[in-house]
Formats: C-alpha cells, sequence, structure tokens
C-alpha cells in the first residue's frame, strides 16, 4: 500500500492517508484545501450542494405505475363495432392501477401503452382495427387489412393526469372471437417519466 | 342479430365500407358494459332509420 505522501507538480503534495477507503477522492474544500469525499453508495450520482461535491441518489428515480395484462377469457365481437377489449389476466401490475381492462394510474406522467388484439377469424377478408382510447375518446388506431388471423398492434406514449385512464377497443370487419392468450391479445403500459 | 345486422336490415343500401374506421360515415360502438352496441356517430347521408337512436 503507499504511504507518505502524493506529489502534486513535482513540489506540494497531500497525505496519501488522507484517502482512507477504495474509492474516495480528493477535492477543495475551499481554495487550497484539498479534502477527502468518501466513496458514495451503490448508484448515487456526483452533484453539488453548498458549493462542494457531493453523492446522491439521482433525481427523477421515482418509479411510476406498470402493468401487463391478457386475454384468457372468451370475447365475441360483431362485425364493424369499436368493441372495448376485456384483458382477464395479469401478467404484473406494480400498483394495483389495472382494473376492470381499464388503467388508470392515478399519478400524472407519460405513459407508453401498448395494445394488441387478434382475431380469431381465417376470412381472408378480415380486417382488424385496434385503437387506444384515452377518457373514454379514441386516441389513435392502427390496423391489419384482408388477412386470416389478423393481429393489430397499437402503441404511443400519453401524457395522463392524476385521474385519466385509458383501455383498448377493437373493430373486426368480419364477426369473430377474440385471439386470447399472452401472444394473442394484450394490454401493457409503464410510466417513463413524471 | 347485431346493432350492424339490424342496420343492414333496416336500409340494404348500407355496406359494410358505410362502417369503415378509415372512410365510413357511421360508427358503432359497444363498451363491453353489459348495455349492448349502440350508435357513436352518423353521418350517413340519410337519417337515422325508425327504431334506431344515436347514442346509448
Amino acid at each position: 500500500m503507499a504511504t507518505g505522501r502524493i506529489p502534486i507538480n513535482g513540489t506540494a503534495a497531500i497525505q496519501s492517508t488522507t484517502l482512507t477507503t477504495t474509492g474516495d477522492m480528493l477535492y477543495a474544500s475551499s481554495a487550497n484545501t484539498p479534502a477527502r469525499l468518501g466513496i458514495g453508495s451503490t448508484g448515487n450520482v456526483l452533484t453539488v450542494t453548498g458549493g462542494v461535491p457531493v453523492w446522491a441518489a439521482p433525481a427523477g428515480a421515482t418509479a411510476l405505475p406498470a402493468f401487463s395484462a391478457y386475454k384468457s377469457g372468451t370475447q365475441n365481437l360483431s362485425a364493424s363495432t369499436w368493441t372495448k377489449i376485456t384483458f382477464e389476466t395479469e401478467n404484473f401490475d406494480t400498483d394495483t392501477k389495472f382494473a376492470s381492462s381499464r388503467f388508470t394510474p392515478t399519478v400524472a406522467g407519460y405513459y407508453q401503452i401498448i395494445g394488441q388484439v387478434g382475431s380469431a377469424s381465417s376470412s381472408t377478408s378480415n380486417n382488424v382495427y385496434v385503437a387506444i382510447y384515452k377518457n373514454g375518446t379514441e386516441e389513435l388506431f392502427t390496423y391489419m387489412h384482408n388477412r386470416p388471423y389478423a393481429n393489430a398492434i397499437v402503441s404511443r406514449i400519453i401524457y395522463l393526469d392524476s385521474d385519466d385512464y385509458v383501455e383498448i377497443y377493437a373493430n373486426f370487419s368480419v364477426a369473430s372471437a377474440v385471439d386470447n392468450g399472452n401472444s394473442g391479445s394484450g394490454f401493457n403500459g409503464a410510466g417513463i417519466r413524471s | 342479430m347485431s346493432l350492424y345486422e339490424q342496420l343492414i336490415q333496416a336500409m340494404p343500401e348500407l355496406t359494410q365500407d358505410d362502417f369503415d374506421p378509415i372512410k365510413g360515415t357511421i360508427s358503432l360502438r359497444d363498451d363491453s358494459d353489459g348495455l349492448g352496441a349502440y350508435i357513436q356517430k352518423w353521418d350517413y347521408l340519410a337519417p337515422i332509420p325508425q327504431g334506431f337512436k344515436l347514442g346509448k
């Protein structure tokens, strides 16, 4: 282990015992006054408080709600009717904000919302539309046309305030059951920043 | 019989294109709340046929 003085510019020196622990850093606590900054905790970032460097937890690290659900029950859609899709099984729901096939995060922020709906129809003329509805109003829809067992995915980053909610609707041109299972029809969302 | 089928029966001139989400003038909706489907939008050139209404 090194002992004695740490030379600086070949003239000045700092006592090596100033640095007591692996990861310690030197800084000037005032002009011409070296000081030790002890190693921070895992995940800490270096910031400045009162004019000197300190380790601190990253700002904005508060986790927002996230959920993942999929259709496990039977749902038959009439032709050409925008129908709210029900998702009976949760993969996870971090803050219990997903209920009745509706996500109401209650924490304002920007959320990535993803909906996937498939049709069980083998018709080659089947068109499947899938939409995100925010507070009961269509926000965005995408579609897949003229495909048997068509399956469409819709995704958007949406700002949701404390009482906004989102749901997934679908519209099949040919009446059929909704494709169920984790890879058939799903509804996912996660807060990405406040 | 679904609302879509009932409307086609009441107005045989209607086609699936009239209900198309991109280019259609009629929109049907079902909120899966047990109340059934209803007409959400009706911009078709003829009025809503008798026996039907706009909204829930």
